[in-house]
């Protein structure tokens, strides 16, 4: 894949799912509990990119998000950079791809960003990471961005791995 | 120590600097590093595309949202039902009743009644996050609206703007952990806190006194206090449950919002600014 296509692809990717998640789709409400389709976003890009691209793209996602929200600037981003990073420890498992558990690794860190979201909230002083509903939050998120993540894989693997490969485009560290 | 310094990590490091020197500009940076008019400006891209989208995907969320709430919906429905045969029962009562209402609030000085200019908006779609509970208006800076406006629904108050771009503006709603207002209840006018607790939640009353005169049906108004963001007398919810636990410092009481975020399409934006 030519830079250039991956510097189209990439934002258009990320506008998509920030326009998705701002529409009626991002509306639905399970037991109260909204998706967050960014955040499962950043986490099959952590997977599909490894370390580092997980966390660029975790930073710029994040910084959209913020762009609609009245929490400080920034916060959202750290979130995200943290859990693109995570997600692509991946990397270091040195095995071919298994799509199943790229899927399972993407439940896993939306449920550490709800977690991580939360902490660093109460930290910040915007949440409160032992309110009602954060039990039912972390489930709900972790459960629908496993149900999301083969097509948000998918996205990621469009976007970032060069045509024809099946593999990661990270380099096993 | 290579591996300690490999490209990933510095990366990561780099970012995660970034990120905290922005929310550190967030707290510390004051006027000079406001991110206002960025925000404004990444909304004000995405907005039209946004508006776009909103018309395609808006039955397929309505369509998931009945089929994950079908139980609730439905017994919603029966219950609404059930509300507006005894208000058509009313109805014809009521008119008199109003038309004393409509001259007392005349000759009083209630501040919501004497006729704040407003301006009309329309909700253009929620915040879809789970950290800030918020509807974003078509009605931005260009239309007089600015930060801490009131808005208030068809019924009471929806919210307070919370931030503007030049062509929209973000309420925070009642239901967001973050919105707290002073209220009145009773006949007294005892005053009282009531803050949001999430989603669909009821908001959560708080300094009432066990054995206060509070009572299941009640209707909350906002106190207009001084120091309060709120003008004086907008009706805030409805008294929905009344605890007193055993040992209880205060009476747990719950509230039922008035303004229903579901089918909210027009709101008025309330010019007002709280006295200094």
């Amino acid at each position: 894949m030519t830079s250039r296509l991956f510097l189209i692809r990439l934002p258009l990717l990320l506008i998509t799912v920030l326009v998705v998640q701002h529409s009626g789709i991002g509306d639905i409400s399970i037991q109260s509990v909204r998706p967050d389709f960014m955040l499962a976003l950043v986490c099959a890009s952590g997977v599909v990119g490894g370390r580092e691209k997980g966390a660029l793209i975790g930073f710029l996602a994040g910084i959209l998000t913020d762009s609609f929200l009245v929490t400080p600037f920034g916060f959202t981003a750290l979130v995200y950079t943290i859990v693109g990073y995570l997600a692509g420890e991946m990397e270091r498992l040195d095995q071919e791809q298994n799509r199943i558990l790229d899927y399972l690794v993407v439940g896993a860190a939306s449920a550490l960003g709800v977690s991580l979201e939360s902490g660093l909230g109460f930290l910040l002083g915007v949440h409160d990471p032992l309110r009602r509903i954060f039990v039912t939050e972390l489930a709900v998120v972790s459960l629908i961005n496993l149900a999301i993540s083969p097509l948000l894989v998918f996205g990621a693997r469009f976007s970032l791995v060069p045509q024809g490969s099946e593999r990661r485009i990270s380099s096993r560290r | 120590m290579l591996k300690l310094f490999a490209r990933p990590r510095i990366t990561l490091l780099l970012l995660v600097l970034a990120s905290m020197s922005l929310v550190t500009l967030n707290y510390r940076g004051g006027a000079k590093f406001s991110f206002v008019s960025i925000k404004a400006a990444v909304r004000d891209v995405v907005s039209p595309v946004r508006s776009t989208a909103n018309g395609i995907f808006r039955p397929v969320g309505n369509f998931f949202t009945g089929a994950f709430e079908y139980g609730s919906t439905k017994a919603k429905l029966a219950q609404v039902q059930n509300e507006l045969d005894q208000l058509k029962l009313v109805q014809y009562s009521q008119l008199d009743a109003q038309r004393q209402l409509d001259q007392l609030l005349t000759l009083s000085k209630i501040q919501f009644a004497q006729g704040i200019p407003s301006i009309e908006a329309q909700v253009v779609g929620q915040t879809p996050t789970n950290i800030q509970l918020s509807f974003e208006l078509n009605k931005g800076s260009s239309q007089g609206v600015k930060l801490g406006m009131v808005v208030v629904g068809g019924s009471g108050l929806a919210g307070r703007v919370v931030a503007v771009s030049s062509g929209t503006s973000t309420v925070l709603m009642l239901s967001d952990p973050n919105f707290v207002a002073g209220v009145r209840y009773g006949k007294g006018g005892n005053i009282a806190l009531a803050t949001g607790q999430g989603v669909n939640l009821p908001l959560k009353l708080g300094l009432i006194d066990p054995g206060s005169n509070i009572r299941v049906g009640q209707v909350l108004v906002t106190s207009g206090l001084q120091g309060e963001i709120y003008p004086a007398g907008i009706p805030v919810g409805v008294v929905s449950s009344v605890s007193n636990p055993i040992g209880g410092l205060q009476e747990q009481v719950l509230v039922k919002p008035l303004v229903n975020y579901s089918n909210l399409q027009f709101v008025k934006i309330l010019e007002w600014a709280p006295p200094a």
